[in-house]
């Protein structure tokens, strides 16, 4: 990292970094410290003595069914909102890009989800869909479909899915509709002279140039669906119906704090911590690559 | 532009229409539940049609709460604009402080704090969650304003945007002011603090949101009724059990969570795109 | 008023040498030119007497007082910088004023001295603007009203002119050297265009890797180069190089192409070596009726009106330039007979590159 012209102060470097040194380690690397190290301890039932189990704690939660299941809860979880907010968010993007008139409006009508809290996101949904009062579940009903998503899991599922990628779309949007303003409107231009209709060219010219936020972007949903909906699922699901939603953020926080398992949801925390390390280390190699363009 | 007009015009307009209109769906059926009696809204299927009973619904919401939780909601707003404030203004404060001295300053332990501050982006709370809650109650900040905010004010993403920002501004800027004869803090006063304003305001925005919406850490660190933040005072509403749940109430005060943030996001949007595209890189 | 001296000044960045040894004295109220290729140290040099740079061994005086330690707010000194360095935020009078704001002077005074300099610059109309709402040429004239505004013992210019289009930069360059005719003030201005540095200077000083080549007013450098480096970089277009031996009795130089040069003073010391020499375009005349020194095979002409720029040769390797004045009708292929006066011919070591 290149050191610029500037000052020469002993002291007052210190001072100004104090704060955020100060609170990054009492509350992120301390603490990530203690989980990495009860993830390797086990307290005995009276919580009176711990002792060193080496990785017996990851050992166990890989057998446990519940931790298996939640693994493959995740995956759809995730995948299914990754791939419907960046769908989605695409379609409009490319379609606010086309229009003349109205741009700006449709533009600043579908970004304010973004600051809905999932929480909140998750209550909007719940409501619509609510066996009882919900005016889609009785939408659904009157067509002949049941919905119950308090006893369905697949249909809890989809409607947390429905939240999460809800409140994702408006996000994913801005960056689509950057990206494309960046393109150089003198390509498309030269496409269309070398004879590319307007499907040719989206397909060959202006996805391509997309490409490289769209794959930032799946890093960035994959990041949200795995750690930003916490809220959707403790609001709308609480995890269930039996486990049918319980993704591995809400396991952590249900293990340590309801089912109180210390050395289980350490090890949890651990494996959650190399997921968002690799997630982050492709997002920062790729980052570098674009800089390389 | 090419083929801008002609028929594939109507369905572009049709698919952002749907768009709109299907972001907005659940938003308009909520506000109709916070217009209604709460025996309108059982009544299934619930009209799509405003009623009269909005502004009571939104006095009940605000100064009494439901009767289960029977915690008001303004008190609520006020904990959530705090924490939110706080939050915002301390990651710019303590972020724009770091930067400054990582970019501007030699010292040992430089390239050390650097990356102690990147390695946070690797560790958001859910991955530490346990042992942050055991710290946080150690240091007795359980149920309390510190508590809410402080752990959260430590922010890698907007350290590395103004350090990013800083490192635009010409060297001869600092030189001209040495020779004018303004040390370190007045440099950051005069100069860098007035040249990062559009920035401040673009992340003040994202940061706004990030910390109004909030879930997770209030969830752990607040057991007090009184601490309750609006996100997490809903979640109490509705955890009286379906038959108890006064809609109506419960529907006024997720409309009074989201105006404020949405409002944010609306009125400052120039800054907010901004925000969120530059926070990214 | 003050003057600069520099003694035994070097410089480097780990374990590169930037600078090698610079020693000069500069005069109270000289304007001295520091001109050289990009990466030869000149801005270095500038820095380190503004206080931006440490010094690494050797010292530097201002105002007889050694200051090598002292901050550069405490030097008595001014500089004016290639991007004009403003502060974006701030307008005009802001700018100028900051540094005396920053000094604890009264509203009053920095209100007084700011309008004087605005007077002399003749920007009293944009003291309310925004350093973005100016053109080029007006942004240089605030950097410039900022460095007056102090009244510094010194005013140091780091390529002030080089970021403004050419006739700007012609017009800029007389109006510096008025107003120091008017201040008075020791000024060091560094520059890579020689053309400035010769119109400014009241003495130069060429460096070259670090190295100091020549340090004189710009007619000595012109006239008498010490060294192969000076008399290339100065003067345009740019002195010929021809390769040469002077002859036993040293009082002429062979030539490429069979041509022989008288010499103005023998080279006793000299004879029978080989020698790279040097003739400046402007010093071949055309012959006329006059015996020529040689006869030039001409491949290019390019005609300045003013004057006639001729591309040749003479013999196999001597490629040559001559500038002739006036508008000569001179054709390519043509062989033009030229003479050269003996005391327009110098003569260089071709491996130390030294004068001899």
């Amino acid at each position: 990292m290149r050191v610029r012209v500037g000052y020469s102060n002993k002291v007052l470097p210190y001072i100004l970094v104090a704060p955020q040194v100060i609170i990054t380690l009492v509350f992120f690397i301390w603490p990530a410290s203690q989980a990495l190290y009860q993830s390797v301890q086990r307290q005995d039932p009276f919580g009176l003595r711990t002792r060193f189990v080496g990785l017996d704690n990851f050992a166990a939660i890989l057998e446990d069914p519940g931790y298996l299941n939640s693994l493959y809860v995740t995956a759809i979880f995730s995948i299914s909102v990754a791939a419907l907010a960046l769908g989605l968010a695409l379609l409009l993007a490319v379609s606010a890009d086309r229009v003349i008139r109205g741009a700006t409006a449709y533009k600043t009508l579908l970004i304010w989800p973004y600051a809905v809290a999932p929480a909140v996101a998750g209550v909007l949904w719940m409501f619509l869909f609510n066996p009882t009062i919900g005016s889609v579940a009785f939408a659904l009903k009157a067509l002949g479909y049941d919905w119950n998503h308090l006893l369905d899991g697949n249909q809890a599922m989809l409607l947390v899915v429905l939240a999460a990628t809800w409140k994702q779309i408006s996000y994913n949007f801005i960056f689509f509709l950057a990206g494309l303003q960046a393109i150089p409107k003198s390509l498309i231009e030269a496409a269309a002279i070398d004879g590319a209709g307007r499907n040719r060219r989206f397909w060959t010219i202006i996805l391509p140039l997309l490409s490289p936020t769209a794959f930032f972007l799946l890093v960035v949903n994959v990041v949200y669906a795995f750690f930003d909906t916490f809220g959707i699922i403790h609001s709308v699901t609480s995890g269930g119906p039996a486990r049918a939603t319980e993704i591995l953020v809400y396991k952590v926080y249900y293990d340590a704090f309801e089912a109180l398992d210390l050395g289980g949801s350490a090890a949890q925390s651990v494996i959650l911590m190399a997921i968002v390390i690799s997630l982050t280390v492709v997002q920062f190699r790729y980052v570098e690559r674009r800089v390389h363009y | 532009m090419i083929e801008k007009k002609g028929m594939g015009t109507w369905l572009t307009h049709a698919v952002l229409i749907l768009g709109v209109l299907t972001v907005a769906f659940p938003i308009y059926v909520t506000f109709v539940a916070s217009s209604l009696t709460l025996r309108e809204v059982l009544d299934a299927p619930m009209t799509l049609i405003p009623g009269s009973h909005l502004v009571e619904n939104y006095r009940t919401a605000l100064f009494s709460g439901t009767r289960m939780n029977a915690t008001p909601v303004a008190g609520m707003l006020l904990n959530s604009l705090i924490m939110a404030l706080v939050i915002a203004s301390g990651k710019i404060v303590i972020s724009l402080l770091s930067a400054f001295a990582v970019v501007y300053f030699r010292f040992p332990l430089r390239m050390v704090f650097f990356w102690m501050i990147f390695i946070t982006l690797m560790l958001p709370v859910e991955v530490r969650i346990l042992p942050t809650f055991k710290v946080v109650s150690d240091l007795e900040m359980l149920n309390s304003f510190p508590g809410l905010t402080i752990p959260l004010i430590a922010s890698a993403t907007a350290t590395f945007l103004f350090r990013q920002f800083f490192m635009t501004i010409p060297d001869e800027l600092v030189e001209a002011s040495k020779i004018d004869g303004a040390g370190p803090m007045r440099f950051f006063r005069d100069v860098l603090l007035p040249l990062s304003r559009t920035n401040i305001a673009a992340l003040f925005v994202i940061l706004f949101i990030y910390g109004w919406n909030q879930y997770l850490w209030p969830l752990l660190i607040t057991t007090d009724h009184r601490m309750d933040t609006i996100v997490i005072g809903i979640r109490r509403m509705l955890a009286a059990g379906d038959d108890q749940i006064e809609w109506p109430v419960v529907m006024a005060t997720t409309m009074l969570a989201m105006i404020p943030p949405v409002l944010v996001v609306v009125v400052m949007q120039r800054w907010f795109v901004k925000g969120l595209v530059d926070s990214e890189k | 008023m003050a003057e600069v001296s520099l003694r035994g000044v070097k410089k480097q960045f780990g374990a590169t040498q930037v600078i090698h040894g610079v020693d000069c004295e500069i005069e109270d109220g000289e304007f001295v030119v520091i001109v050289g290729p990009s990466g030869c140290g000149k801005s270095t040099l500038l820095r380190m007497i503004a206080g931006l740079e440490e010094v690494s061994s050797g010292d530097i005086a201002i105002a007889g007082k050694v200051v090598n330690t002292v901050e550069p707010k405490d030097r008595n000194i001014a500089m004016v910088f290639q991007n004009y360095a403003l502060y974006p935020h701030m307008s005009v009078y802001e700018n100028m004023a900051y540094g005396l704001k920053i000094r604890g002077l009264p509203k009053t005074e920095i209100r007084e001295r700011v309008d004087r300099a605005a007077g002399i610059l003749q920007i009293e109309a944009l003291l309310e603007r925004r350093p973005r709402q100016l053109s080029g040429g007006q942004r240089q004239r605030v950097a410039m009203g900022r460095a007056i505004v102090r009244d510094p013992a010194v005013f140091l210019f780091d390529e002030p002119l080089s970021n403004l289009d050419a006739k700007l930069r012609v017009q800029m360059r007389v109006e510096i050297r008025k107003l120091h005719q008017t201040l008075r003030t020791t000024s060091v201005y560094v520059t890579h265009d020689q053309v400035e540095a010769m119109t400014l200077a009241d003495r130069l000083i060429v460096m070259n890797a670090g190295r100091v080549e020549q340090i004189g007013t710009p007619i000595t450098l012109y006239e008498d180069p010490a060294t192969l480096f000076v008399a290339g970089f100065l003067g345009s277009p740019a002195m010929n190089f021809l390769s040469g031996s002077v002859s036993a009795d040293g009082r002429s130089v062979a030539l490429p192409g069979g041509v022989t040069a008288p010499l103005a003073a023998t080279h006793g010391a000299a004879a029978g070596r080989p020698v790279t020499v040097g003739i400046r375009p402007e010093h071949l005349d055309l012959a006329g009726d006059a015996p020529p020194t040689a006869t030039i095979k001409v491949d290019l002409v390019e005609l300045l009106g003013a004057d006639t720029i001729v591309h040749g040769r003479i013999g196999d390797g001597g490629l040559l330039l001559a500038r002739i004045d006036g508008a000569v009708p001179i054709r390519t292929g043509e062989s033009l007979p030229v003479v050269l006066a003996p005391n327009a011919v110098h003569l260089f070591d071709p491996g130390t590159g030294a004068r001899i």
